[in-house]
């Protein structure tokens, strides 16, 4: 088996390296993560699309103490134009998490694209939806 | 008592005033009832397990019988009674057979008192020195084994009865030979005056001594059953005891009397003390035989639980073993046999990194995960050459950490200094390397978020696994580059068909579906000359490579016969000539055609083959069947030929056996379903015959299947576009694959389809970098009314349509690529599979 040799930090590459071991690296977008903390909430801001790629990006951000201990957690997706369904399987396990944990969880501002897939799903009648951040955290039980 | 003092004994009758010892008289049976009797009636004394209590409780009933006798010698009568009556064997009946109660008296002899079967006897005995008389007989009486000179002779012999008057010794105990000697010094051949045979042997029990002085006595006692060497020491108390019994009834001083006690107990201290010690040895030879049978017993238990498991990981071994080599498709291979390891490991999760020669010879590593999902580590690079790695990379030999952060190999590069931020944690680490032949052929990495968790059982366990794994991976490996080299002769002998202008055609070629990929099925298309184009289609009967290489031959001659421009009826008589010639005997199927695109003209002859089905641009089926001729290889005949129409917008497929007939499923109804397919909604060729390779073989066909398929577009004009990327597998590809689409749709002016074809796409790629985990291929192809996008990987995994609930986490990546694509599906291809999705463009 060849391994490359150990490096100062493994180079972005896409194709074989000439001494035949490929080390995939992570390329492409990644999310942009904005949060806003509250005395009983949290939102984040999420930007970018939410796919197969980023979602561990999204998860570890969330799975901090602080951000699971929230009595409230939002996800603003407005600046979101895509997700897949490696998001929908995150937004359906932090809501069950959440949920059986007694706290709360929202998605705000879903865009069209988002929305469908969401409806497709038929996502919609299981996570907590609404049009706006502040909506959310007026809305919301936990909140 | 040494040396007693000679004086005279009141208590006791001189019959003779002289000191000669003579037999006198019987005395007569004492009364039977009496205190004395009662005194012992019902106590039992086991000689055979004569020990301390015994010896100590016998002394009291001893003067308890003597109560009140009132002379020595009734106190002797008493005391020979007791003896017959309350020593007992081991089953309750009398011990003794024969006891006898001697006492002496200076200068007076000696009296025997008896008790035998015939009751008690008393009698006078000869003093020291005298000669055993007549009268002697009889004294012992019939029944008993001894008479009285011959006890004599034997308490004389050892020492308990005084060969004088003047040598009364001290109170002892003895077994006595036969011969007259003690057992520690008996010699049977050196006694002729036995009375008895040796089977009495250790039978003969006496104690005596002086009573006091000028005064002595013996008892002897003959048991029924040996009795064991030690009997004599605790027979010393009972001796003692007797001596004191004879005291007490007789007229004694207290003195004597005080005396006679002191050595009762110093007997009974003695035999006390030596009972205790022998307890005590006993006591600690128990303990430490216990402590063995524990210690052997533990050892048992512990070797047998370790035979258990012994028994248990060469059972899961063979399982794992036998579920790996019966595994030739390496990527399930790999997933099983890092499941397997790590289930056997008991680790949290394991990873099992392998390399794969890719087809142009380029090495990638790749990699399995278990127990956890892999994308928890899709966000790392690949493990390096540390220190910790190395081992395994380069096939040193098991790394095996109660807790790798405090291994000396640990943390020492840069830039993350251990795991990387994010990673799973990780105390317990064990890890295997898969080596065949001096060759590492991949590695199996465990861990475990708590320390102490691998032992050397696990260790065994894995390494197990891994030579398995090694095992059959080159068996995976074999496997696949043996159905290589048939697809590859296959490959050559079925070269890429041209493309051909103003006609769209596409082929398959499908092994049967466990064969080792060749077989003698074959499609061609030829251009030929003025705008012609040759179609064919044909089925050497049997499999395997000599099908292939008959096939080839055919394929070639067909090939030289079209460019001579034959007509498709010539073209089959020279290739039944052929056939007959380099294979007789076998049966050779063909379908050739001409196309003629400027008159749209379809000349054709068939040779015993399925005819081709043809769809016109209105949508109605015909299967071409009205003049077929026999199969080939039946020597040069002529072959009927028919002419069709094949305008723009028309469809024909030829088609091997493989297709319809199956052995569940008759070929009439093969046929039919064939028609009805192609009378219903057709498209881009490739999704064509995709959809209905699915629907009729399905992955289940026994024979090989060939299928060439035609198209004449209305508007030739609007060509196909065609873009394709490669891609690792990485989730990095996803977001990629993506952008492609959208950028190529844009530039096609199909902006609109983006947003579906970007979803469908994702989710295509997505399933592929986490299930395929090779590299893959992505291409959109547009024509007339749709886009086709195919996403080519090197497993042969296929992903199927879950239908996940709202509240499941997972499944739902194809359930989309389901709603959004007007049709999409899956074909196998050579060393893989490909995944495609169709989206309409009206």
């Amino acid at each position: 088996m060849t391994v490359p040799p150990d490096r100062e930090a493994a180079e972005p590459q896409g194709t074989a390296p000439s001494d035949g071991a490929l080390l995939p690296t992570s390329t492409g977008p990644t999310l942009s993560l904005v949060s806003r903390r509250g005395a009983r909430h949290a939102v984040v801001v999420v930007e970018g699309p939410i796919d197969y790629h980023t979602t561990p990006q999204l998860l570890g951000h969330l799975t901090t103490k602080e951000m699971q201990e929230v009595p409230l957690l939002v996800l603003d997706l407005s600046k979101v134009d895509f997700c897949d369904s490696s998001a929908l399987g995150a937004f359906v396990d932090l809501h069950r998490r959440r949920t059986e944990a007694g706290r709360g969880f929202g998605l705000a501002g879903t865009q069209p694209e988002v929305h469908r897939i969401l409806e497709l799903t038929r996502l919609t009648t299981v996570l907590p939806l609404y049009a706006t951040t502040e909506q959310a955290l007026a809305e919301s039980p936990e909140a | 008592m040494r040396n007693p003092s000679l004086k005279g004994d009141g208590g006791t009758t001189r019959r003779d005033a002289d000191r000669a010892w003579t037999t006198v008289a019987r005395m007569v049976p004492p009364s039977q009832s009496g205190a004395h009797s009662r005194a012992h009636q019902g106590t039992r004394f086991d000689v055979s397990s004569f020990d301390l209590a015994e010896a100590a409780t016998t002394g009291t009933h001893l003067r308890q019988t003597v109560a009140g006798a009132g002379s020595t010698r009734a106190a002797a009568q008493r005391l020979a009674d007791f003896f017959r009556t309350s020593l007992v064997d081991g089953q309750g009946h009398r011990a003794c057979a024969q006891v006898s109660v001697f006492l002496g008296e200076f200068g007076a002899g000696g009296w025997e008192f008896g008790a035998g079967d015939d009751g008690p006897q008393t009698a006078r005995v000869g003093g020291p020195g005298a000669e055993v008389g007549a009268a002697d007989a009889e004294v012992g009486g019939p029944g008993a084994a001894y008479d009285s000179s011959s006890l004599l002779r034997l308490l004389r012999g050892s020492g308990l009865w005084p060969a004088d008057d003047a040598s009364a010794g001290e109170i002892d105990v003895v077994l006595l030979h036969p011969a007259g000697g003690r057992t520690d010094q008996s010699d049977e051949a050196s006694t002729p005056s036995a009375p008895s045979t040796s089977e009495q042997a250790g039978r003969l029990l006496a104690f005596g001594g002086p009573v006091r002085a000028g005064q002595w006595f013996a008892v002897t006692l003959l048991v029924d059953e040996e009795l064991p060497p030690d009997v004599t020491e605790f027979f010393r108390p009972v001796a003692h005891s007797t001596r004191l019994a004879l005291l007490s009834a007789g007229a004694s001083s207290a003195e004597d009397r005080l005396e006679a006690a002191g050595a009762l107990t110093a007997s009974m201290e003695m035999l006390v003390a030596r009972r205790a010690a022998q307890l005590q040895s006993a006591v600690a030879e128990l303990r430490s035989t216990s402590a063995r049978l524990r210690r052997s017993e533990d050892e048992l238990r512990r070797r047998e639980t370790e035979l258990r498991e012994e028994a248990a990981v060469v059972e899961l071994l063979q399982e794992v073993g036998g579920a790996l080599a019966a595994e030739l498709d390496l990527d399930t291979l790999v997933q099983h046999a890092s499941d397997a390891a790590t289930r056997l490991a008991g680790a949290a999760f394991g990873a099992f990194f392998y390399n794969v020669l890719g087809e142009t010879g380029e090495s990638y590593l790749l990699y399995v995960i278990s127990g956890v999902d892999r994308s928890v580590f899709d966000k790392f690079p690949m493990p390096r050459n540390t220190q910790v790695f190395e081992p395994t990379f380069r096939g040193l030999g098991v790394v095996r950490s109660d807790d790798i952060t405090t291994d000396p190999r640990y943390g020492h590069n840069v830039p993350h200094h251990g795991m990387p931020e994010g990673h799973l944690p990780v105390r317990s680490y064990l890890a295997v390397p898969v080596v065949s032949h001096g060759t590492v052929l991949g590695g199996f990495f465990f861990g475990h978020p708590e320390p102490g968790r691998f032992t050397e059982r696990h260790e065994r366990l894995v390494t197990g696994v891994a030579s398995q794994t090694a095992v059959a991976l080159q068996n995976a490996q074999t496997y696949r580059r043996e159905r290589e080299a048939a697809m590859e002769l296959q490959r050559r002998l079925l070269p890429t068909l041209p493309k051909v202008d103003g006609i769209d055609t596409t082929s398959r070629y499908l092994p049967a579906a466990r064969s080792r990929g060749a077989g003698g099925d074959w499609t061609d298309l030829i251009p030929l000359r003025d705008g012609e184009v040759a179609l064919v289609i044909g089925d050497v009967m049997g499999k395997g490579v000599r099908a292939a290489a008959i096939m080839g031959q055919i394929r070639t001659a067909c090939r030289a016969y079209a460019q001579l421009g034959l007509a498709p009826s010539e073209v089959l008589e020279q290739l039944s000539v052929i056939v007959d010639d380099i294979a007789p005997g076998c049966i050779t199927t063909c379908a050739y055609g001409v196309l003629d695109r400027h008159r749209s003209r379809l000349r054709l002859a068939v040779a015993g083959h399925l005819p081709p089905v043809l769809r016109d641009r209105e949508g109605s089926v015909s299967f071409l069947d009205e003049e077929i001729g026999p199969p080939l290889g039946v020597g040069r005949r002529a072959y009927p030929e028919q002419e069709v129409h094949l305008a723009p917008g028309a469809r024909l497929l030829l088609y091997t056996d493989g297709l319809v007939e199956r052995r569940s499923r008759p070929i009439d109804e093969g046929l039919h379903q064939l028609r009805k397919l192609l009378a219903g909604p057709v498209g881009e060729i490739e999704a064509d015959c995709d959809s209905w390779l699915d629907a009729l073989a399905g992955g289940q066909h026994d024979d090989d299947i060939a299928m060439l398929y035609l198209y004449r577009p209305e508007d030739a004009a609007r060509r196909t576009l065609t873009v394709s990327r490669d891609y690792p597998p990485v989730s990095g590809a996803v977001p990629d694959a993506r952008d492609l689409v959208s950028r190529t749709l844009r530039a096609w002016g199909l902006a609109h389809l983006a947003n579906d074809l970007m979803l469908v796409t994702d989710e295509i790629v997505a399933n592929a970098v986490r299930h395929a985990r090779t590299p893959l291929r992505v291409e959109l192809r547009r024509s007339a009314d749709r886009v086709v996008l195919e996403v080519t990987d090197s497993s042969t995994h296929q992903p199927r349509l879950i239908v996940s609930r709202p509240e499941e986490f997972g499944h739902r990546g194809i359930f989309l690529v389901d709603k959004i694509a007007t049709r999409w599906g899956t074909r196998m291809i050579d060393g893989g599979k490909v995944v495609w999705a169709e989206v309409s463009t009206a």
